[in-house]
């Protein structure tokens, strides 16, 4: 009676059936794709923030005079902004890339391990997601008042 | 849908514990995302009207104006954050009502909505990038025609 029971509620168990399936295939799709665009764009981010800088605080030279002075320490500050802004951006869209690739595994597998790790990884993207927008918001509202 | 004739896409598998809590989760943190996005796009609003106030106060036409562009700006932002942050919303809402009732119907539906955020987000992040491209090419024709003007 006991397995009885036991077997009508794994019946009713939510299953990756193939609808599923195939809707992780495409978020696998789109999200590799994200990812690898952003990691481009952290590229291309990294490369004018550090080499930009320095063309940034020239111009401000220029325009105030005597900025100079400070200009090594804002050199730095800038460098320092933009390497930190950019290692949060590809960390979080790393875990983004890491559910690509496991869920792709899962489905085509089979496989309850990548299936797991592929989640996992999801679920870290959209916390630090959830993070930074809650960092943005507070500045914003730092920003108002 | 080409995945489909791979015969291992064919087996369907029960979700493990570990995987329903990972989804559990998933669905909690996306809520929370969206509703943060939504206060976000209210504090942005605000923060619009609040920085051109004074200026309006003061009576200037073109505060008038920059406010108007920036509503306008600001309205597209709203309308595409909306339809970003609705489809991840349903997409919770689905996945945690198939994870809490057994509804496997739910749970489908949850999963489609999140490839629908994916898939959205990715059109998006090719318009962006054409954007910024063009954005870094003006950039860089621009400099090299105020040098050799120089």
């Amino acid at each position: 009676m006991n397995d009885y029971n036991s077997d009508q509620l794994n019946n009713l168990d939510i299953r990756v059936d193939n609808e599923v399936k195939n809707q992780f295939a495409e978020a696998s799709k789109w999200s590799k794709f994200i990812s690898i665009l952003v990691f481009v764009f952290a590229g291309i981010m990294l490369l004018v923030g550090v080499l930009g800088s320095a063309f940034i605080l020239e111009a401000f030279d220029k325009m105030n005079g005597g900025f100079s002075q400070y200009g090594n320490v804002s050199s730095a500050l800038i460098i320092g902004a933009v390497v930190v802004i950019v290692a949060l951006v590809s960390v979080n869209y790393f875990f983004l890339y890491k559910f690509a690739t496991k869920i792709k595994t899962a489905i085509s597998t089979n496989d309850q391990l990548a299936m797991t790790e592929a989640l996992s990884a999801l679920k870290i993207f959209f916390i630090i997601s959830a993070v930074i927008s809650a960092l943005s918001i507070l500045k914003s509202i730092i920003d108002l008042f | 849908m080409d995945n489909l004739k791979d015969n291992n896409l064919l087996e369907e598998q029960n979700l493990s514990e570990e995987n329903k809590t990972h989804l559990y989760d998933i669905a909690k943190w996306t809520k929370i995302l969206c509703i943060l996005s939504f206060v976000g796009l209210g504090i942005g609003l605000l923060s619009l009207f609040v920085k051109t106030k004074p200026a309006m106060e003061a009576g200037g036409a073109l505060a008038g104006a920059t406010l108007a562009g920036g509503l306008f700006t600001y309205i597209i932002v709203i309308a595409i954050s909306l339809l970003i942050y609705i489809t991840l919303f349903n997409a919770s809402k689905n996945i945690e009502l198939g994870l809490t009732q057994h509804s496997q119907g739910y749970f489908n539906i949850g999963v489609t909505k999140l490839a629908t955020y994916f898939r959205i987000l990715g059109i998006l992040s090719i318009i962006g990038g054409v954007f910024v491209l063009l954005a870094l090419l003006i950039g860089i024709f621009a400099g090299i025609a105020t040098n050799s003007f120089r």
